[in-house]
């Protein structure tokens, strides 16, 4: 066969027919989420094998995530024409800057406090220096998805914005590089994360059970459950200081560069939402807003190497068939035992769920365990 | 709370799908969030029915409740408030949605302006057109809730960009394609003569013996010159184990294919030689040819629209 000539095999691959119209969109992701049923999966297939352009479509849609969150530029997308019925907004966005002034002035104040009034007027230094924030519950607040400063910050700050946990049901990559840590970072909230020796021997349904039963908000707020910005944590553990606001007086002697990176950290913590990573060191990380990276499974010696986000459950998984399962967006962790097969060694590299019930673990070496009760029970 | 919505995607005609089905989708009501977006329960069981009516038609019981237990309800119903003009369903949609679509646009076009386009031109279409009623139709109401809505939203950036690769070489859409519900021919691709006639049959009939899964891998490995990765992503399994798939796969071909020969009469020293340029090592040859010329047409579509 000369060079470039087609193989015989690509050649009559090329030539095979192509089966039934082209699948729409929802199937083409479902077969790639694995959420299709059996016979549809045959179907899908069936034209996939014969159709380039379905084929050349689905790789399109479900390709690596090549750039890295840090370098996405901040992307404004216009909304078209606003609706009759959308006029209230500029309304709502006025009430919603007074209450971001507002939120901006208490974070400063406690901030001016912490550091004492000796080093009030040198700003610049001050905030560059590290000040823990007192230890706080990582509980979330009443209320904390119905403020209306959330969705007000994002459309006046949209370029603050930071790539969060997606919900969807595959392994999620998260790039190594990270966003550029501001100032307010250093004072990001020490979020109780209970370490899994605690947790390992708690039964899954009763975890899940319990965070149900304690936060049986709508889906849409439970994802917003854990306190994902600074100003929330804040405002929990000092409430009393909220009505001092109003007299800060020489507080607010800073200059205007402090003021803008304040400012501009305050809002991407408002907008914040928990996002994963393994590390190099195949360590599981989450970070929430702009702040840094925090271990959460502290006690884990064996290094991971997939994360799943599926609403508030995380999936993490890794060597030694190491497996856990938060149903809190990372606060509360347990270790799934899945049962032996050929050893105990498998590095567990894919995981994913078509339901919160329903899903899948697959090891390196081919070996997988399903479960269609939400990890309690796995074959 | 919403009055009636109705959107394309309602289908009205009988919701009728038994009470067992009924039942299942009225219990995924809570998860789903609709309270939240002003959805009562009985807009819901419309809006799931329509999904079991489009997909299911030809399933039995159990096949629908299985069904209705793998739906998107949470996403579903986001993206029917959407469509449906709630505030805040359009808020939670931005917020989740909005970098991923343009991380997506980025990866596919290569390009800052062009990738700006095509999201900018998805999120018009998200939002909709007045039609002729003056009722605004979101692309939105086509989402069914089968997979994930942002891989959903991936598969119709991806879909909306070769359409309009397609449109630079005047071509026809994809979508026009499904809107008639006809399909279009395999392009044409640059054919040699079979040295040995024997062998193409050989090869098709083998390949017709296969799993549609199997053809379809084979497809994308050899003929599509797709990594492993890749494959893995679009089949939702791991490389490790598509290669073990296409391992056992080639194998399985070439035996058969070398069976099929022989038992045409071709001698076992030409079965060899011919199932040699059916090796995975030829292949490879041509695989790093490709990705050279894939290289440079890269670099010359970076410098033009595409």
């Amino acid at each position: 066969m000369r060079q470039g000539e087609p193989n015989p095999l690509q050649r009559e691959l090329a030539r095979v027919p192509q089966a039934g119209p082209h699948p729409d969109a929802d199937l083409l992701t479902a077969l790639a989420e694995g959420s299709l049923l059996e016979r549809e999966r045959e179907k899908v297939f069936a034209h996939l094998a014969g159709c380039a352009d379905c084929r050349e479509v689905l790789n399109g849609a479900m390709g690596a995530a090549e750039i890295p969150v840090g370098e996405l530029k901040p992307f404004l997308m216009a909304r078209p024409t606003i609706a009759p019925g959308r006029r209230w907004v500029p309304w709502a966005s006025i009430a919603a800057a007074i209450v971001l002034v507002s939120t901006v002035g208490l974070v400063y104040r406690q901030r001016m406090e912490w550091k004492g009034p000796a080093k009030a007027e040198n700003t610049e230094e001050a905030s560059s220096t590290n000040q823990p924030l007192p230890p706080v519950s990582a509980e979330p607040g009443p209320g904390t998805r119905a403020s209306a400063v959330e969705p007000a910050a994002k459309k006046l700050k949209s370029a603050d914005y930071s790539q969060g946990a997606t919900p969807m049901a595959s392994a999620v990559e998260t790039p190594a590089e990270e966003l550029k840590q501001s100032d307010a970072s250093d004072q990001s909230a020490q979020l109780e994360t209970a370490g899994a020796q605690a947790t390992r021997k708690e039964s899954i349904p009763a975890a899940r059970d319990s965070h149900e039963a304690s936060a049986p908000a709508p889906a849409a707020a439970r994802q917003e459950s854990v306190p994902t910005t600074q100003a929330e944590v804040q405002a929990e553990a000092q409430p009393q200081s909220a009505p001092a606001f109003l007299a800060l007086g020489p507080a607010f002697e800073m200059n205007n560069a402090s003021r803008r990176a304040l400012n501009k950290s305050s809002l991407a913590a408002m907008v914040a939402r928990p996002k994963w990573r393994i590390d190099s060191t195949g360590a599981a990380e989450r970070a929430i807003g702009a702040g840094a990276w925090q271990k959460v499974l502290p006690d884990e010696s064996a290094k991971m190497r997939v994360v799943l986000v599926l609403n508030a459950d995380v999936w993490v998984g890794g060597e030694n068939t190491h497996l856990y399962l938060s149903v809190d967006n990372g606060n509360t962790w347990n270790a799934i035992t899945l049962p032996a097969k050929g050893g105990s060694d498998h590095a567990i590299v894919h995981i994913s769920f078509k339901t919160q019930q329903t899903g899948t673990v697959e090891a390196d070496d081919g070996t997988s365990w399903s479960t269609t009760d939400g990890g309690a029970s796995w074959k | 709370m919403l009055h009636e919505p109705e959107t394309s995607a309602e289908i009205l005609a009988d919701p009728n799908l038994g009470s067992v089905v009924d039942g299942a989708i009225a219990q995924r009501y809570e998860e789903s969030g609709a309270e939240a977006f002003g959805i009562s329960r009985e807009r819901f069981q419309s809006i799931a029915a329509a999904v079991v009516i489009r997909y299911g038609a030809g399933f039995d019981e159990p096949e629908r409740i299985e069904l209705v237990e793998s739906l998107r309800v949470e996403e579903l119903v986001l993206a029917r408030a959407c469509s449906a003009g709630v505030e805040g369903a359009w808020d939670t949609l931005f917020a989740r949605f909005r970098a991923p679509i343009h991380a997506t646009a980025l990866r596919l076009t290569r390009d800052e302006a062009s990738a700006r386009e095509l999201a900018g031109e998805l999120t018009a279409d998200l939002y909709g057109i007045p039609n002729r009623e003056g009722r605004r139709v979101s692309k939105l109401d086509y989402y069914m809730g089968r997979g994930s809505l942002e891989g959903w939203l991936r598969t119709v950036l991806a879909r909306e960009h070769i359409d309009r690769c397609r449109s630079y070489k005047n071509e026809v859409s994809i979508e026009e394609q499904i809107e008639q519900g006809a399909s279009f021919a395999q392009p044409a691709r640059p054919m040699t003569t079979d040295t040995d006639g024997r062998v193409g049959p050989a090869i098709a009939d083998t390949l017709a013996e296969l799993k549609t899964e199997e053809r379809f891998l084979l497809a994308s490995y050899y003929l599509d010159q797709r990594t492993l990765a890749e494959i893995g992503r679009q089949m939702g399994v791991h490389e490790s184990t598509v290669s073990r798939k296409l391992d056992k796969l080639t194998g399985v071909l070439r035996k058969r294919v070398r069976w099929r020969l022989q038992s045409a009469g071709v001698a076992p020293q030409l079965c060899d030689e011919i199932l040699q340029n059916m090796d995975v090592r030829t292949i490879n040859v041509d695989v790093a040819g490709n990705l050279k010329q894939a290289g440079k047409s890269k670099q010359e579509r970076s410098a033009g629209p595409f």
